[in-house]
C-alpha cells in the first residue's frame, strides 16, 4: 500500500516538474476573421442624454479597429443639428489605429473628444430632442486567402489526386467589413494545348454596418460633400495565384448584395505541374464609412425643469 | 514397477513426438511455402513525423517515405521512381520534380518470405508565408510510386484431348475452372482460368484483375515516365492495360494463340480483363499439367499526408 502511494506521489511530482508532458499546440489567433473595421461607441454620458440649453459639454467617442488592416489618417467627424448645437472647436479629427495582429489580437483603440455647446432654445420650446452623430471614414482593405486546388487533369485520367477542384464558401468574414463570401474555381482549356487556364469566380459582400466607397473619397464622405452614386460602393480588387497576378473583370467593381468578379490566370499553368493546392490571395481596397448616433434632449432652464 | 515403466514410456513418447514429429512437420511446411501470394506490390508510408503535421515557415522541409515490397518481384529498375506532389512549388521549393529513384528492393522469394524495405527522402525549403498574407497553408502531400512489376501465376490444369470419346477407362482428371484466389504476390492477379476442352484443342479463358488498389498501365519505360504527377499524364489508351508476357502449358508457350491483345496487352475494364488462349492437343488420355501466366505492367501507388505550414510573424 505504501509503495503504491509512493509511486503516485512520484508520478505527481514528475508531471508537475514537466517530465511528463502532454503534447499541445500553441493556438495562433485568427487575425483575418470578423466582419468589422472601425467600431465606434459613445463614452458613457459623453454626451449625456439630457442636457440644458446654453451649456458646454463633451462628446467622447471610443474608436477601436476590430479589423485586420491598419488605419492611417482616418477621419472622425462629429455631426450636430446646427440650429441647436454648435461645435466648440474642430468638428473632425484624424486618427491612426493598428489593426488586429498576432501580438495584438483585439486591435488598437483610441478615444477622441469634441467640445460641443448647446444654443439657447427659442422662447416657444421647453425641450428639444436632437441627435449627435459620429462618423468615421477610413481607407481599408480585405485580405482573403483561399486555398484552391489547381488540377491540370481536365479529362480525369488521374484517379488519385491530392485535392479536388471545388467551390469554397467563407463565413465570418476576413477581418474587414467587405468580405469574400465564396470562390468558385474552374479549370479551362488554354489556347496553348500544353496548358490549362484557371478561372475564379469571386463573390464579394458588404457584411459591415457601414457603406463602402472609392478609397480616395473618404475625406469627402466624412465632410458632407456629395459623392454621387458613382463613388459609393466602388471597390478595387487584386488577386494573385501563388505569386502570379490574375486579370480580374469587371475592372470597376460596384458592390451589390452579392457581387461576382471573374479573375483569370491568362498565362495559364503547365499541365506538367500536376494537381496541387495553391493560395489564391485576394485583396480588396476601398474606403469605408461607419456612423453612430446618440439621441439627446436639450432642456430649457426653467424652475419646472430644474 | 509396471506402472513406472508405462509412465516412463508415455513421457518418452510425448517427448519424442514433441522433438521430432512436429519438427518434421514444420520442415515440410517451410519447404512447401508458396511465396507468390498476396495482392500487393510496393507499399508506401510516410515515416512518423517526417514531415510533422505542423511546420513553421522558417523550418526546413524533410519528408521520408518508407518503401516496402510486399510482392514477389524485385523493384528498382531504371525508370522506377517516387514523386512528391500536391504542394505549391513556390511555397515548398527545392523538391525534385523528376522524383527520386526507387532503390533496389527485393520482393519475396522462395527463401525470404518477406519482401525488402528501404526509404526515400525529399528535402526542400519553405518560403515565408507572411509576404503572401497567408497565416497558414494546409496542404495534402501526395507521394506517388511508379514502378514496373511482374506477376507469375501458376496453376495445374486438366487437359483432355478427347473429351467426348466414349470410353470405359476412367479419366485421371476432368477439365474444370481453376480459381486462383488471394493473388500471386503482385497488385495484378490472375483470378481464374476457365478450361474448355474440345477434340484436338483446349481453350483457356484467363481472368486478370487489378487487385492492388492502385492504377495499372502499360509496361515500359516511356509509360513509367508518363506516370509522374509532373507530366501531362498517361493517356486513355495507356491506363488499364497489362502486358501478357507469356502463357505456358507444360513448358510450351501458347501466347501466339492468345487474343484479344492490343500490342501484347490485355485491356482491363473496371479493373478486370480476360484473354483467350488455346492449346492444340494430341492423344487420348486426360492429364494434369502446370500452366503459367506471366504478366508485365507498370503500376502506380499513392499515399497521402496532411501537413500544415504556419507563418511565424
Amino acid at each position: 500500500m505504501k509503495k503504491i502511494i509512493l509511486c503516485m506521489m512520484l508520478a505527481i511530482f514528475l508531471s508537475s516538474c514537466g517530465y511528463i508532458t502532454t503534447k499541445e499546440q500553441i493556438k495562433i489567433p485568427e487575425v483575418h476573421k470578423g466582419t468589422q473595421g472601425a467600431v465606434l461607441t459613445f463614452l458613457k454620458d459623453m454626451p449625456p442624454s439630457e442636457l440644458y440649453e446654453d451649456r458646454s459639454f463633451e462628446a467622447g467617442i471610443k474608436i477601436q479597429n476590430k479589423g485586420a488592416t491598419d488605419i492611417r489618417r482616418g477621419m472622425l467627424a462629429i455631426g450636430v443639428e446646427e440650429q441647436q448645437i454648435i461645435t466648440d472647436g474642430s468638428a473632425d479629427e484624424r486618427f491612426d489605429l493598428d489593426g488586429k495582429s498576432v501580438f495584438n489580437p483585439a486591435g488598437s483603440q483610441d478615444i477622441l473628444r469634441f467640445k460641443i455647446k448647446t444654443r439657447t432654445l427659442g422662447p416657444q420650446l421647453e425641450h428639444y430632442p436632437t441627435e449627435i452623430t459620429a462618423t468615421a471614414c477610413y481607407q481599408y482593405k480585405t485580405e482573403a486567402t483561399a486555398l484552391m486546388c489547381i488540377d491540370p487533369d481536365l479529362t480525369g485520367m488521374v484517379k488519385t489526386k491530392p485535392c479536388v477542384v471545388r467551390k469554397q464558401t467563407f463565413s465570418g468574414g476576413q477581418g474587414a467589413p467587405v468580405a469574400v463570401s465564396s470562390v468558385e474555381p474552374k479549370m479551362l482549356f488554354h489556347e496553348d494545348a500544353a496548358k490549362i487556364q484557371p478561372e475564379f469566380y469571386i463573390t464579394l459582400q458588404n457584411v459591415g454596418q457601414g457603406d463602402a466607397m472609392m478609397k480616395d473619397k473618404v475625406y469627402d464622405a466624412c465632410t458632407g460633400k456629395s459623392l454621387g452614386t458613382e463613388s459609393w460602393n466602388i471597390v478595387e480588387l487584386n488577386a494573385h495565384l501563388s505569386e502570379t497576378p490574375l486579370k480580374c473583370r469587371p475592372e470597376k467593381i460596384k458592390l451589390t448584395r452579392e457581387t461576382r468578379v471573374v479573375c483569370t490566370l491568362e498565362e495559364g499553368i503547365d499541365k506538367s505541374q500536376g494537381a496541387y493546392t495553391a493560395p489564391l490571395s485576394i485583396e480588396v481596397n476601398y474606403g469605408y464609412r461607419d456612423r453612430i448616433v446618440k439621441k439627446i434632449e436639450i432642456k430649457k432652464i426653467t424652475a419646472k425643469n430644474i | 514397477m509396471r506402472k513406472t515403466i508405462i509412465i516412463t514410456l508415455l513421457i518418452l513418447a510425448i517427448f519424442t513426438s514433441a522433438c521430432n514429429g512436429i519438427g518434421q512437420q514444420g520442415k515440410e511446411t517451410d519447404l512447401t511455402t508458396n511465396y507468390r501470394t498476396g495482392s500487393q506490390g510496393l507499399t508506401l508510408r510516410f515515416a512518423p513525423n517526417l514531415p510533422p503535421t505542423r511546420l513553421f515557415d522558417t523550418e526546413p522541409f524533410n519528408a521520408l517515405i518508407e518503401v516496402e515490397n510486399r510482392g514477389a518481384y524485385t523493384v528498382g529498375g531504371a525508370n522506377d521512381r517516387i514523386y512528391l506532389s500536391g504542394f505549391d512549388p513556390s511555397i515548398i521549393t527545392g523538391v525534385l520534380e523528376w522524383g527520386v529513384e526507387i532503390p533496389h528492393v527485393q520482393g519475396k522469394t522462395q527463401f525470404v518470405t518477406q519482401g525488402g524495405m528501404d526509404v526515400v527522402s525529399f528535402k526542400g525549403t519553405i518560403a515565408p508565408l507572411s509576404p503572401r498574407n497567408i497565416d497558414k497553408y494546409p496542404v495534402r502531400l501526395l507521394a506517388t510510386a511508379c514502378y514496373g512489376y511482374q506477376t507469375i501465376a501458376t496453376a495445374p490444369v486438366c487437359i483432355d484431348p478427347n473429351p467426348y470419346a466414349p470410353t470405359t477407362r476412367p479419366k485421371i482428371c476432368t477439365p474444370t475452372s481453376v480459381g486462383l484466389g488471394g493473388g500471386q504476390g503482385g497488385p495484378v492477379a490472375v483470378t481464374n482460368i476457365e478450361v474448355e476442352p474440345s477434340p484436338d484443342r483446349t481453350r483457356f479463358k484467363i481472368h486478370v484483375q487489378n487487385v492492388g488498389g492502385g492504377e495499372v498501365f502499360r509496361s515500359g519505360g516511356n509509360h513509367l515516365d508518363k506516370c509522374s504527377p509532373f507530366t501531362e499524364g498517361l493517356a486513355f489508351d495507356e491506363i488499364d492495360y497489362v502486358e501478357l508476357r507469356d502463357v505456358q502449358v507444360a513448358g510450351v508457350s501458347v501466347k501466339p494463340t492468345c487474343k484479344p491483345l492490343d500490342n501484347n496487352h490485355i485491356r482491363l475494364t473496371n479493373g478486370q480483363g480476360q484473354v483467350f488462349c488455346e492449346l492444340m492437343t494430341r492423344g487420348e488420355d486426360a492429364y494434369t499439367t502446370p500452366m503459367s501466366v506471366t504478366l508485365d505492367y507498370g503500376y502506380r501507388t499513392s499515399v497521402f499526408k496532411d501537413l500544415e505550414i504556419v507563418s511565424i510573424y
